[in-house]
C-alpha cells in the first residue's frame, strides 16, 4: 500500500512538473519565435527584455483596467510593436549601431514600465488580476498523462505551440521566408534581386516586438497576477542564448524551451520545498547555462551556417554614384 | 600632449557639440521628471526650483550629485576602456556587483588592521575580483570567439544574484531583513563637507588623470588605441591583438570592480540587493556612449547623469526605482539617433 | 535598319579627378561574344558597372536595341534585360540552387515560389546544358566554383535578359570548367541569341570564344578587332603598350654573389575562405638584390607577402630567413629578427599623430618607466619627416590629415629608419602614389639593395617592377609561372603575357 501510494506521489509531482513546465514556455517560447524573426532578416535586438517588460506592465494594466484578458494582450502588442517600430527606425533607416540601440530600447522598456507604475499605482500593495485559467481540450485531455500536460493549459500555451510549426513553415517554406533569409545572409544580393530589405527589416521587427510583449504580457496575465518591474529577471537576454542554441529555428526552439522552463519550474518547486535554502545560487542556472552552451557551440563549431550572415549589420544601399 | 593640454586643447566645435547634446537631453528629463509631479498636484516652478537645488543649485546639490555621478563615472572609465578596444562590455554591472560582494567578504574575513588597510585592501580585491570576473567573458572571446554582449549580460544576472545571496542568506543580518548587517565603522569611507561626500569620490577625481595617463603617455595604452583604433594597421605592425584585448578586459572590469567596492564602504554599508544603485553599471554604459567613447568627455556626462540621478531621488520619483532608466534609456535614444559621432 | 543590340557612344567616367573611362565606344549585337580585354585598372571594370547600372556615367550616351539607357540600379537594369555574372558570386550560400534562381521573383507571398518554378528552371538548365537540373536542392556551398557560376548564369538567365555581361568568368575555374564554359557561352548564343560581353585580362581565352575584341588601356578604346586579324603579341602590346624605356635605375651598384636572405620552398598558403591561394611556391632573395613579383591583382602575390613576414600561416613549406625557419613567428618576432613590412593597406593609424604613427613598430623603445617619452618620439618624427620630405601641415597633425602618397613616405621612412633591418618586403608600395613620390621611393628602395640589404617587391605595376627589380617572378593564380633574371632585356610585353596567360593544359 506504501509503495502504491509512493509511486502514485512520484507519479504526481513528476507529471505536474512537467505540465508546470509548459505552462511557462510561452514566455520564452513567443520571444524567441519573435527574435528569431528578427535576427532571420539580420537584425539582433539586445532590448527584448525591455519589450517583454513594458509588455508585462501594459498587458497587467490593461486587463486591470478593462477585466479583459484579451484587452490585456492587445495593449501589449501595441507596446511592443510602438517600441519595435522605433528600434526599425533607428537601426534600419538611420543605420545607428544595432547594439547601442538594443542597449536604448531595454533601458526604454524596462523603465518605462517602471515608471508608469510608479505613476499609475503610486505606493501601497499592488493590485491583483485574475490569471488565465486553463481550458481542458475535449476528448484529448482525457488521454493519461499526455492529457493533462499538454491539453489541459491555457489558451495562451495552445497558441503559442500552434504557433512554432506555422512560423517554421513560413520561414522556410514559402517565398516571404525565403526573401527575409536572404536578407538576413546578404543584404546587397537581396536588394540586387528586387527584395524589398527595408521593409522586410521592419516587419520582422514589429513582429518580433510584438511577440515579445505578448511574451511578457503572459508573465502578468498568465502567471503571477501581477506586476513588478522583475518580473521578466533577465529571461529577455536568455531569449538571445536560446534563439542561438535553436539555430534559428521555431520548431528547434520548442525543444531549447521546453528544457530551460523545464529548470525554471523545478527551481519554483525547490524554493516551495525548501523555503530555507539559498536559492539564489539555484536561480544563476539558466544563465550560467546559456553561456556555457554558446560556448559548447563555439567548440563544435556548428552554427556557422546556420547563423544569418549578415546578422547585426546594417544595409546601406551603395547609391548609383 | 599631456592630459591637460589635451582637455584644454578640446576644440570650440566640439564643445558646442556637447553643449547641444546637453541641452537637448536636459530636455527629456526634466519633461518626464515634471509629470508625476504635476499629477500630484505641485506646481511647476516649485518642481524646477527643486530640480535645481537638488542637483547643480545648492552645495547639498552639488554633493548629491557628485555622490551618484561617482560610480558612474569609476566604472564609466572602465567601459570606455573597454569599447575603444572593441570589446563591448556590458557587464559593468555584474563587475561592479562583484567587486562589492568580494569586498565584503573581505570585510566579514579579515584580521582586524588600521583603518587605511582595511579600506585599501577592499578596494584592492574589489578591483582585481571584478576584473577577473570580466575576464570570464574575455577569455571566452578571445580563444572561443564566443560574443561578449550575451556572456557579459548573462553574468551580470549571475552577479547579481551573488549579492542577493549574500545579502539575504549568507551574511544576512538577523533581523530577517534583505540585507546583511553593517560593516564596522572602521571600513566605512570617511567623508567630508557634509555626511554624504565620502572620500571615494576623491578617488573618482585621481583617476581620470591616471587613466588618460595611462592611454596617452603608456606602451600600453597606445596599444589600446592602435587596436581600438585599426586593428589592422596594429597587427600589421607586430601588436599583439589577443594578449592586449584580454589586459584591457581586466581593466575594465577592475575599474567596475572599484566602484562597487566604492559604494560598499562609502555609501550602502552594508551588502543589499540594490547596491548598485539606480543600475550605476548600465547608467556607465550610457554615460560613456553619450561622450562618444571620447576621455574627456566622460566627466560632463557622468555629472550629467549623476545629476539626473540626484534630481530624481529627490523629487521621490524613483521610489520603485528603475524610472530613472526610463529617461536616461530615452535622452541615448535621442542623443544617439542624430549627433552620432 | 536593325539596331545594334546594346550600342554605348562615347562614355565617359570620372571619380573626382580621375577619368576611369575616356571616350569609349562599344557595341554588341545579338548572337555574338564580344570580349573588352584590358589589364589591371584599364576601365573594363568601370564601364562593366555602368552597364550594370552600378555607376553613372559623367558623359556619353547607351542605347539598347535603340532605345536610350539609363539603368538608376542593378535591379533596373535587370528588368531591361542586361544581367550580369559578377566574378565574386552574388549567391546565397547555404540557400538551395532553387531558392537562389527564384529569390524575388513575383508571386503570392505565402506561395512556395521555388516549387512552382522548379520544372521550368529544370527545363532551362537543360536546354542550356548547365547541368543543373538534378542539383536544384544542393545547397550552393555544396558546389564546385564552376557550379556556382552556372547556378549564377541560370539565375540571370530564367529572369529573360537579352544581354549578359560576365566579369572575369574564368578567373576561378579549372582549365576543366573553363572548357565546359566555353561550350555553355556557345549554346547561349545560339540557343537564347544573346549578345555576350565578356571581360577579361586573359587574352589567349579572348582569342578563343570571341567573334570581337575591344581592348581598353587607361580608360581609352586602343582598337577593336577578331581573332582572325590578330595575335597574342599584338594584343599584349595593346593591353600594355609600347615597351618605353622605363627609367631602369642605372645607379645600381653590382654586388657579385651574395649570400640568401630569405629562401621559400614549396610555400602553400590558403586565403581567408580557405581555398588555395599560393601554390606550392619556391624563390630566394638574395642579400643586396630586389626581387619582384608581378602579377594580376588577386593570384596569390598578397597571400604570399603576408605569410613570408609572419601575418598568415601557411598550409606547408619553408621559409627561411638569414638562415632560420621562419614559419609561423609572428610579425613582431620577425620585425625584431629585420624582416619588415610594409603592406599595401593600413599602414598608418589615421587617427594618430605624426609623433605616434612614426613609433608604431617600435613604441616599446621609447618609453622609460612606463611613459613613453614625447620629446623622443617627436625628434624621431622630425628625422622621418626631414628625410622623406613628407609635407604635413604640422607635427602635431593627425595621418588622416595627410596625403596618400605623405601617409606612404611616412610609412616607409619610419620602416627604413629601423637600423637593425636587413630586409623588407614592400607590397604595391606606390600604389595611387604621384609620379614624384614614386621615384623618391624607389630610389630608397634602390638604396637598400646598394647598402647590402634585400628587397622583395609585390606589385602590380609593370613599370615600377622592370625599372628597379634585379630579378623579376611571375605570379599567376598562386604559381610562379615566370622568373626573369635580366628585368632590362625584357619587354613589357612579355612579362604582361605571362601574367595573363591562363594556365597551359
Amino acid at each position: 500500500m506504501a509503495l502504491d501510494s509512493l509511486g502514485q506521489l512520484t507519479e504526481i509531482v513528476t507529471i505536474s512538473l512537467v505540465s508546470t513546465s509548459v505552462a511557462l514556455m510561452p514566455p520564452y517560447l513567443l520571444a524567441t519565435i519573435g527574435e528569431i524573426y528578427a535576427e532571420q532578416s539580420g537584425v539582433i535586438n539586445i532590448g527584448v527584455e525591455g519589450i517583454m517588460v513594458l509588455g508585462a506592465f501594459l498587458g497587467f494594466f490593461g486587463q486591470y483596467v478593462s477585466s479583459s484578458a484579451t484587452v490585456g494582450f492587445l495593449t501589449a502588442a501595441i507596446g511592443g510593436a510602438v517600441l519595435a517600430l522605433l528600434m526599425s527606425y533607428l537601426t534600419v533607416t538611420r543605420l545607428r549601431n544595432q547594439i547601442v540601440i538594443g542597449l536604448g530600447i531595454y533601458f526604454v522598456g524596462f523603465g518605462l514600465a517602471s515608471y508608469l507604475n510608479t505613476i499609475l499605482f503610486p505606493g501601497g500593495t499592488p493590485p491583483r488580476i485574475d490569471t488565465l485559467s486553463a481550458v481542458a481540450i475535449p476528448v484529448l485531455s482525457d488521454i493519461p498523462i499526455l492529457g493533462r500536460v499538454l491539453f489541459t493549459q491555457n489558451v495562451v500555451v495552445y497558441l503559442s505551440l500552434l504557433l512554432a510549426p506555422v512560423a517554421a513553415y513560413v520561414l522556410f517554406r514559402t517565398a516571404i521566408g525565403r526573401e527575409i533569409r536572404s536578407v538576413g545572409e546578404d543584404p546587397g544580393v537581396a536588394d540586387s534581386l528586387g527584395v524589398d530589405v527595408f521593409t522586410l527589416r521592419y516587419a520582422c521587427l514589429i513582429v518580433g516586438g510584438i511577440l515579445a510583449a505578448l511574451a511578457g504580457a503572459y508573465l502578468a496575465q498568465g502567471v503571477s497576477g501581477r506586476f513588478s518591474r522583475f518580473i521578466v529577471d533577465g529571461r529577455g537576454f536568455i531569449v538571445l542564448g536560446l534563439v542561438i542554441v535553436s539555430l534559428w529555428d521555431p520548431r528547434k526552439a520548442v525543444l531549447v524551451v521546453f528544457a530551460i522552463s523545464l529548470l525554471d519550474s523545478v527551481q519554483i518547486r525547490f524554493q516551495s520545498a525548501f523555503p530555507d535554502a539559498p536559492i539564489q545560487l539555484l536561480a544563476m542556472l539558466p544563465f550560467v547555462a546559456t553561456i556555457v552552451i554558446l560556448v559548447v557551440i563555439r567548440l563544435v563549431g556548428s552554427i556557422g551556417q546556420d547563423m544569418p550572415d549578415a546578422l547585426a549589420t546594417n544595409y546601406e544601399r551603395g547609391d548609383t554614384q | 600632449m599631456s592630459v591637460s593640454d589635451r582637455v584644454a586643447s578640446a576644440t570650440p566645435r566640439d564643445t558646442a557639440f556637447v553643449i547641444a547634446k546637453i541641452l537637448v537631453a536636459i530636455a527629456i528629463p526634466v519633461v518626464f521628471l515634471s509629470i508625476p509631479v504635476v499629477l500630484q498636484g505641485e506646481s511647476l516652478v516649485a518642481f524646477f526650483v527643486k530640480i535645481w537645488q537638488t542637483t547643480f543649485g545648492t552645495p547639498g546639490g552639488w554633493i548629491s550629485t557628485f555622490v551618484k555621478a561617482s560610480p558612474v563615472f569609476i566604472a564609466g572609465l572602465g567601459v570606455l576602456l573597454a569599447f575603444r578596444t572593441g570589446f563591448w562590455n556590458i557587464g559593468a554591472e555584474g563587475q561592479m556587483a562583484v567587486g562589492a560582494f568580494t569586498g565584503y567578504a573581505v570585510v566579514v574575513n579579515a584580521p582586524p588592521l588600521p583603518s587605511v588597510v582595511q579600506i585599501l585592501l577592499v578596494f584592492l580585491v574589489g578591483a582585481l575580483a571584478g576584473g577577473v570576473y570580466a575576464l570570464i567573458a574575455g577569455w571566452l572571446k578571445v580563444r572561443f570567439d564566443v560574443n561578449e554582449i550575451l556572456t557579459t549580460l548573462m553574468l551580470n544576472f549571475v552577479a547579481l544574484l551573488l549579492i542577493d545571496y549574500g545579502s539575504q542568506s549568507r551574511w544576512s543580518s538577523p533581523l530577517g531583513y534583505p540585507f546583511s548587517e553593517a560593516i564596522p565603522s572602521s571600513y566605512e569611507l570617511p567623508t567630508i563637507f557634509s555626511g554624504d561626500f565620502h572620500v571615494g569620490i576623491l578617488v573618482a577625481f585621481a583617476l581620470f588623470p591616471l587613466v588618460g595617463f595611462l592611454l596617452y603617455r603608456t606602451p600600453l595604452g597606445f596599444r589600446f588605441r592602435a587596436i581600438g583604433s585599426d586593428p589592422d594597421a596594429a597587427e600589421n605592425s607586430g601588436i599583439p591583438v589577443g594578449r592586449s584585448t584580454l589586459v584591457m578586459v581586466l581593466l575594465s572590469g577592475a575599474l567596475a570592480g572599484l566602484a562597487g567596492a566604492i559604494e560598499l564602504l562609502g555609501v550602502t554599508g552594508r551588502l543589499q540587493s540594490g547596491i548598485t544603485g539606480p543600475n550605476y553599471g548600465y547608467v556607465a554604459i550610457i554615460a560613456t556612449l553619450l561622450a562618444g567613447h571620447k576621455l574627456r568627455r566622460l566627466p560632463i556626462t557622468a555629472l550629467f547623469l549623476g545629476g539626473l540621478l540626484a534630481a530624481s531621488v529627490a523629487l521621490q520619483v524613483s521610489i520603485s526605482g528603475g524610472a530613472e532608466l526610463f529617461i536616461i534609456g530615452l535622452v541615448l535614444l535621442v542623443v544617439v539617433a542624430f549627433y552620432e559621432d | 535598319m536593325s539596331h545594334p543590340l546594346l550600342e554605348a557612344r562615347s562614355v565617359r567616367k570620372e571619380f573626382g579627378d580621375v577619368v576611369a573611362n575616356r571616350d569609349v565606344d562599344f557595341d554588341l549585337d545579338r548572337g555574338e561574344v564580344h570580349s573588352i580585354l584590358g589589364a589591371n585598372g584599364a576601365g573594363k571594370s568601370t564601364f562593366m558597372k555602368i552597364l550594370y547600372g552600378i555607376h553613372r556615367r559623367t558623359d556619353g550616351k547607351i542605347f539598347v536595341d535603340g532605345a536610350p539607357y539609363n539603368p538608376d540600379s542593378p535591379a533596373d537594369a535587370l528588368t531591361q534585360g542586361i544581367g550580369l555574372v559578377f566574378q565574386e558570386f552574388k549567391l546565397i550560400e547555404p540557400f538551395s540552387v532553387l531558392d537562389n534562381i527564384t529569390l524575388g521573383l513575383d508571386g503570392a507571398t505565402f506561395d512556395d515560389n521555388s516549387a512552382r518554378h522548379r520544372e521550368e528552371i529544370a527545363d532551362l538548365s537543360e536546354t542550356l546544358g548547365l547541368g543543373l537540373a538534378d542539383r536544384l536542392d544542393w545547397r550552393v556551398s555544396e558546389l564546385a566554383e564552376g557550379e556556382k557560376q552556372r547556378v549564377e548564369i541560370l539565375k540571370i538567365l530564367y529572369r529573360d535578359v537579352d544581354i549578359l555581361l560576365l566579369d572575369e568568368p574564368t578567373s576561378i575555374l579549372t582549365p576543366q570548367e573553363v572548357d565546359e564554359f566555353f561550350g555553355v557561352l556557345e549554346r547561349l548564343v545560339e540557343e537564347e541569341d544573346l549578345g555576350i560581353v565578356l571581360i577579361t585580362h586573359k587574352l589567349d581565352e579572348a582569342l578563343a570564344i570571341s567573334d570581337r575584341i575591344t581592348v581598353l588601356r587607361d580608360g581609352e578604346v586602343v582598337g577593336e578587332t577578331t581573332p582572325a586579324d590578330v595575335d597574342s603579341e599584338t594584343l599584349a602590346e595593346m593591353m600594355v603598350g609600347h615597351d618605353d624605356v622605363a627609367s631602369v635605375a642605372d645607379h645600381r651598384v653590382d654586388h657579385g654573389e651574395q649570400d640568401a636572405a630569405m629562401t621559400v620552398d614549396g610555400l602553400t598558403v590558403r586565403n581567408a575562405r580557405g581555398q588555395v591561394a599560393v601554390d606550392d611556391v619556391s624563390l630566394t632573395v638574395q642579400d643586396g638584390e630586389i626581387v619582384g613579383i608581378v602579377g594580376v591583382e588577386g593570384n596569390g602575390q598578397t597571400e604570399l607577402a603576408r605569410a613570408v613576414s609572419g601575418l598568415l600561416t601557411p598550409d606547408s613549406g619553408r621559409v627561411d630567413f638569414h638562415g632560420t625557419d621562419v614559419v609561423g613567428a609572428s610579425r613582431k618576432a620577425l620585425q625584431d629578427e629585420g624582416l619588415l613590412l610594409i603592406p599595401d593597406s593600413h599602414g598608418v593609424v589615421e587617427e594618430f599623430e605624426i609623433p605616434e604613427n612614426c613609433i608604431l613598430d617600435d613604441y616599446e623603445e621609447y618609453h622609460d618607466n612606463f611613459v613613453i617619452q614625447g620629446d623622443r618620439m617627436r625628434s624621431t618624427a622630425q628625422r622621418v619627416v626631414e628625410e622623406y620630405s613628407v609635407k604635413i601641415p604640422g607635427l602635431d597633425a593627425t595621418a588622416s590629415q595627410l596625403s596618400g602618397g605623405n601617409k606612404q613616405k611616412l610609412t616607409i621612412g619610419r620602416k627604413l629608419g629601423d637600423e637593425n633591418r636587413r630586409m623588407v618586403v614592400a607590397v604595391n608600395p606606390t600604389k595611387g602614389i604621384d609620379v614624384d613620390t614614386k621615384r623618391f621611393i624607389h630610389d630608397k628602395l634602390v638604396q637598400e639593395r646598394n647598402e647590402g640589404r634585400s628587397v622583395l617587391l609585390v606589385t602590380t605595376d609593370l613599370d615600377e617592377a622592370l625599372s628597379i627589380c634585379d630579378r623579376l617572378a611571375v605570379i599567376n593564380d598562386g604559381r610562379i609561372v615566370s622568373v626573369f633574371d635580366d628585368p632590362a632585356s625584357v619587354t613589357k610585353q612579355e612579362v604582361g603575357l605571362a601574367m595573363t596567360e591562363s594556365e597551359s593544359r
